[in-house]
């Protein structure tokens, strides 16, 4: 132990290292390190146990499974044996394979883990932070509204502002599935509610041939977005016939709940949330803190998906993308800037250096000439 | 403060008019100086002006919250960005063109020349042809004359540049107009303003089409 060394982070904390304590440790870590820790002493107080997922596994899974993975490329490689292996691009597949199921027990899982996915430029991968959890098994309405209260409780520990939009794919779906033009203009009118486009909606009607009466629901359900206590009345109005009634009790369900959970304005109902049919069936979600221009958190109810993988129970979970919070505005911190020319020698340079770093920090940058 | 995208050229001008008649004027936008960047704190906004391509990269990626962009640019950018509404103006279309004597081999890949890589993978990928996609830049209808292809898609507007070198519009690909884009985040935080302005659009346009 260096005698007298002192550790010193943004938050002006200044202890001699035999001194410093946990708290200490947890202010030099990254934004994204203290959101893990937070987000993991969070789920472990809900009872979610962490679960590990190997960073290699088999390149099939995905295959068979290509529409639920955000990105089609996978990082490949053969194994000892000649089997094609991936490095994960997703969490959840790999949860939900490898997860013996619990004989009807509701199985709690948090995990933090690395996925790797083709950069959207095509010029090689990334590797990314994700945190999440999945909730497996029978899930009723309390594990919805669990998983829905801890999503905005996530994003709570990341910033004062943020919202949880939230969604219904088992109104969607139906509705578009109900597209008298066919599939092609119910692709098309799907593409416009994600990108809250009416004039888009209203195009769609010309080319296809789409019912006026039809057309009005869309634009309708395009149009919903803002508290739930505001929405769900125009959307049982709007929607009336038996087919969407489970998805409508459930939101409404859904919002008695977390109406006691000092989240308002923070949840709103969004139909431009829209998931794939073939994984999502159940309430769909996406978090958003401001300043950064992406969601930050997805999920929702994935029952589909699991049939797919082979079990019968139900599933609701989501992601926090960590490396988001980079492209949120950050502090300067307390480091200075100090300059010195080429001219210098490095020796002094060094003790400017350090002096400057003992009292709080330094980024030392060689002058540049110009001209 | 919202800050807007504007594509620099004749569609920024005319999206700024727009703007600035919808009530969000802004001191200097119009001055041909070589600021990119004006601001009008009292009415909280601030204008930037970028190339016309970049428009919805900007409001993707949140450093403006809405822009106004053509949605030749949407199509081949796939941009996560909500289109709240369609201006009208800057209409024309994406389209395929060709020489006028061109008769196409279907038993031979098709070339074609376009700065629409998307959209023109995309559009032939859907009648199962094949191509040999050439990116250019500019000066497009420049590629069949010289035959460096087969075809080009392209943006036609009244169809006077293909007539003089010679091409004719094949197949019309998509209707192109400007688009109000907003980026997601954006909305969630700043929907009170965005809605605003998308309001006194809407108004400017109905009157404007009220006039014609």
């Amino acid at each position: 132990m260096n005698q007298g060394a002192n550790l010193r982070t943004d938050q002006g904390i200044n202890q001699p290292i035999d001194q410093i304590t946990p708290r200490d440790l947890t202010a030099i870590l990254g934004q994204d390190e203290r959101a893990a820790l937070a987000l993991r002493e969070l789920y472990t107080a809900w009872g979610y146990q962490r679960w590990r997922v190997n960073d290699f596994e088999d390149y099939d899974l995905y295959v068979r499974n290509r529409d639920f993975l955000l990105s089609d490329s996978v990082l490949t490689f053969n194994d000892a044996n000649g089997k094609l292996k991936a490095l994960k691009p997703d969490v959840t597949l790999s949860i939900v394979r490898h997860a013996p199921s619990a004989g009807g027990q509701l199985q709690r899982l948090h995990y933090h883990e690395r996925v790797f996915r083709a950069s959207p430029l095509g010029d090689g991968f990334e590797e990314i932070t994700q945190v999440g959890l999945e909730c497996l098994g029978d899930i009723g309405l309390y594990e919805t509204c669990e998983v829905i209260l801890l999503a905005a409780r996530s994003l709570s520990l990341m910033g004062e502002d943020y919202v949880v939009d939230i969604s219904h794919m088992g109104l969607v779906a139906p509705f578009l599935a109900s597209c008298p033009a066919g599939n092609a203009a119910a692709l098309a009118v799907a593409d416009c509610l994600a990108h809250k486009n009416p004039d888009g909606i209203v195009k769609a009607r010309d080319e296809f041939g789409l019912p006026d009466a039809w057309v009005r629901r869309a634009l309708a359900l395009a149009a919903y977005c803002g508290a739930p206590e505001d929405v769900l009345p125009a959307i049982a109005g709007t929607f009336p016939e038996p087919m969407y009634q489970d998805a409508i009790r459930e939101l409404e369900g859904v919002a008695t709940a977390l109406a006691s959970r000092d989240l308002k304005g923070r949840i709103q109902l969004d139909f431009s949330v829209i998931n794939s049919a073939s994984y999502y069936s159940g309430i769909v979600m996406r978090g958003y803190l401001p300043g950064i221009p992406t969601r930050i958190l997805s999920g929702g109810r994935y029952d589909p998906l699991m049939r797919r993988l082979g079990r019968q129970d139900g599933a609701i979970g989501f992601a926090v993308y960590l490396d988001k919070l980079h492209a949120a505005p950050t502090g300067r911190g307390t480091a200075q800037v100090m300059t010195f020319s080429a001219n210098e020698q490095p020796g002094d340079v060094l003790a400017r250096a350090e002096a400057l770093a003992q009292a709080g920090g330094v980024r030392a940058v060689r002058e540049v000439r110009h001209g | 403060m919202v800050n807007i995208a504007l594509p620099k050229g004749r569609l920024g001008e005319k999206a700024y008019a727009l703007m600035a008649a919808a009530g969000y004027p802004c001191p200097g936008v119009m001055d041909n100086g070589r600021k990119l960047i004006f601001e009008d704190e009292a009415l909280g906004v601030r204008y930037y002006w970028v190339k016309p391509s970049d428009v919805a990269v900007y409001v993707e990626r949140g450093a403006a919250d809405i822009g106004i962009v053509g949605s030749d640019v949407l199509l081949e950018q796939r941009s996560d960005v909500y289109e709240l509404l369609d201006l009208g103006i800057g209409a024309c279309r994406l389209a395929v063109a060709a020489p006028v004597d061109f008769v196409e081999d279907p038993a031979a890949t098709l070339r074609v020349a376009t700065k629409y890589l998307v959209v023109a993978r995309q559009y032939y990928a859907q009648r199962s042809r094949r191509i040999d996609v050439i990116y250019l830049n500019g000066s497009v209808e420049l590629a069949p004359i010289v035959g460096l292809s087969d075809v080009i898609v392209d943006i036609v507007e009244t169809g006077a540049t293909l007539k003089e070198n010679n091409l004719e519009p094949r197949e019309t690909i998509a209707q192109v107009s400007a688009r109000l884009i907003v980026n997601k985040s954006a909305m969630k935080f700043l929907g009170d303003a965005i809605t605003g302005i998308r309001t006194g659009l809407i108004k400017e346009l109905k009157k404007d089409a009220a006039c014609v």
